[in-house]
């Protein structure tokens, strides 16, 4: 079997797999269309598009739970990129006592449960009483640091000591270096970096379930599972509004996803 | 000073709340009734006899072994046979990356659906390739539910491991091949005794995030099953949310998060052993 041949045919193998892999996918968004048959046959294409469903989920408040998860997590990754690109900067390229303990005990955050600090935010939340958006960018913002050290740190040691020695000697402050020239550079990484948080931030179930009591201020996975109750056998609804929930990650995700590799191979070599 | 900032939030929101969970795992108390009383090692004492611990654990260890097994292999496959540069690679990469980029409680709802039994898809399909003997009630049945979710949950995770897999086997100087390739090495000889020796650093980090996101899942069991029917799929994160805050028992819930927490340290410190163990042979 020559080379060329054997390269198709494992191409071939893995767009056959891909195919069975974006199968639940491809079958939500050909499903969202569809006005009925949802139940009697399951596997039915939509007989002309049908915008029934996500009328149905636009009924359901789908555009608020959309609008407060970009507010949370667009202010959750900035506020985690603003944090951990200095803390990064230091771990990488200065010198201070205790600084390897003081990395580890930020990398420890990588393995802790959510759950494992459920209880304690909850109580402190309700003796500040502070609920909804306060109360869950906080954690967000704190679960976000360590990946993003760790991602950030690894990029910034491989760009050349020189580059920060030459900027000292024009008089730059080591800020004014991290943002003028480190960031612009390790541009990979703060895609990576971005991208991770927002998926995980746009798709957290635990705190917002606890923390978030006002439906005014539901993010989507508490808003797409609210649904199931008051619509209880409108799963069209539901459909159009999983279809909606993925848009905007998946658009960001197609602008970031050349980085991602590279920012990630920076992680994993050091 | 440049570390402050981020290391005050840090220990504001995880490190002193983790601390202060296992301390409140020697009481009891409800949010109904905030009057906290002395239980010493009482919690830990009742969970040791608690069957849906027991359960809880069991499923808990299912997920790793599972979650492993169908992962990681899957993963380094894909990392292997797409790895390249080549456009239609990056395009089948950002295929089998794409459930990740589904929120999980989406996830959740679509399989729900699919796994219906009723009039969900997946009966649907093996009646229609006339399996009709393979039909099952899915997530209904409690022999069948946590494997369910484990599969589900190996769909959307496997395109990360991958990523992950990759950054790896990208690390892998050319040359080392070419010299491979020179020698004659069949392909699979190439990847037992060279790739795969050469990545094993990086599969064991995987092997850790795979091992401790086991042991923390909980929102795709929310979703799908919330821990039924009649308790079979409960793990640790389930059994401490309803215990928390839907039996207001949060002495309790505390000492079952605190069992989550020591599980992981022992997953760590055995892995981090491993790394360890392998840099003292290289």
């Amino acid at each position: 079997m020559s080379r060329r041949l054997a390269a198709r045919l494992s191409d071939a193998f893995y767009a056959l797999l891909a195919l069975i892999f974006m199968l639940p996918l491809i079958w939500t968004v050909v499903g969202s269309f569809r006005a009925s048959g949802l139940r009697t046959e399951p596997w039915g294409l939509p007989e002309r598009l049908n915008l029934s469903n996500y009328a149905a989920a636009w009924e359901g408040k789908i555009g608020v739970y959309l609008l407060n998860s970009t507010v949370v997590t667009v202010i959750s990754v900035l506020v985690i990129i603003a944090l951990s690109a200095p803390a990064a900067y230091a771990f990488a390229r200065l010198r201070f006592r205790g600084s390897s303990l003081m990395l580890g005990f930020i990398l420890t955050g990588l393995l802790i449960p959510a759950h494992a600090v459920l209880i304690p935010l909850y109580q402190l939340n309700a003796a500040l009483g502070v609920g909804d958006y306060l109360a869950i960018i906080g954690p967000y913002v704190a679960f976000g640091l360590p990946l993003s050290v760790l991602l950030l740190r690894a990029y910034f040691v491989e760009i050349p000591r020189e580059l920060m020695e030459a900027a000292i000697m024009d008089g730059a402050g080591h800020m004014r270096i991290l943002w003028t020239i480190f960031m612009p550079i390790a541009k990979p990484a703060v895609a990576t970096v971005a991208i991770f948080q927002a998926s995980w931030i746009w798709n957290e179930l635990p705190f917002a379930l606890v923390f978030i009591a006002s439906g005014s201020h539901y993010t989507l996975p508490i808003g797409l599972l609210s649904f199931r109750g008051e619509h209880i056998t409108d799963w069209g609804a539901i459909l159009a509004g999983v279809t909606i929930s993925v848009v905007p990650l998946m658009v960001l995700y197609l602008l970031f996803q050349k980085h991602i590799v590279r920012g990630l191979t920076a992680g994993a070599v050091k | 000073m440049l570390v402050l900032p981020a290391a005050v939030v840090f220990a504001f929101y995880i490190t002193y709340p983790l601390l202060h969970t296992i301390v409140l795992s020697a009481y009891s108390w409800s949010a109904l009734n905030p009057v906290r009383t002395w239980q010493g090692m009482g919690n830990y004492v009742e969970l040791y006899h608690d069957p849906v611990l027991r359960v809880a654990l069991i499923n808990n260890g299912l997920w790793i072994v599972l979650s492993l097994v169908l992962q990681l292999p899957l993963a380094m496959l894909l990392a292997l046979g797409i790895g390249s540069a080549l456009r239609r690679h990056r395009m089948l990469r950002t295929l089998f990356f794409s459930p990740l980029i589904v929120p999980a409680v989406a996830v959740g709802l679509i399989w729900q659906l699919f796994y219906e039994p009723n009039f969900g898809a997946l009966n649907a399909l093996f009646e229609a390739i006339g399996l009709d003997g393979w039909t099952a009630g899915w997530l209904g049945d409690p022999k069948l539910a946590t494997l369910c979710i484990i599969i589900v949950s190996s769909w959307r995770y496997t395109g990360f491991h991958m990523m992950i897999l990759l950054a790896g086997l990208q690390a892998i100087p050319d040359d080392i091949y070419e010299a491979a390739r020179i020698d004659g090495a069949s392909a699979w000889r190439t990847f037992w005794h060279i790739t795969l020796p050469l990545m094993k650093r990086i599969v064991l980090v995987d092997a850790l995030l795979i091992t401790v996101g086991s042991v923390k899942i909980f929102d795709l069991i929310w979703v799908m099953t919330e821990g039924g029917p009649n308790r079979a799929s409960e793990v640790l994160a389930t059994y401490m949310y309803r215990t928390a805050f839907s039996d207001d028992r949060m002495g309790y819930a505390a000492a079952i998060a605190t069992v989550m927490l020591v599980l992981t340290l022992i997953a760590t410190v055995i892995y981090v052993r491993l790394t360890g163990q392998e840099e003292a042979e290289a």
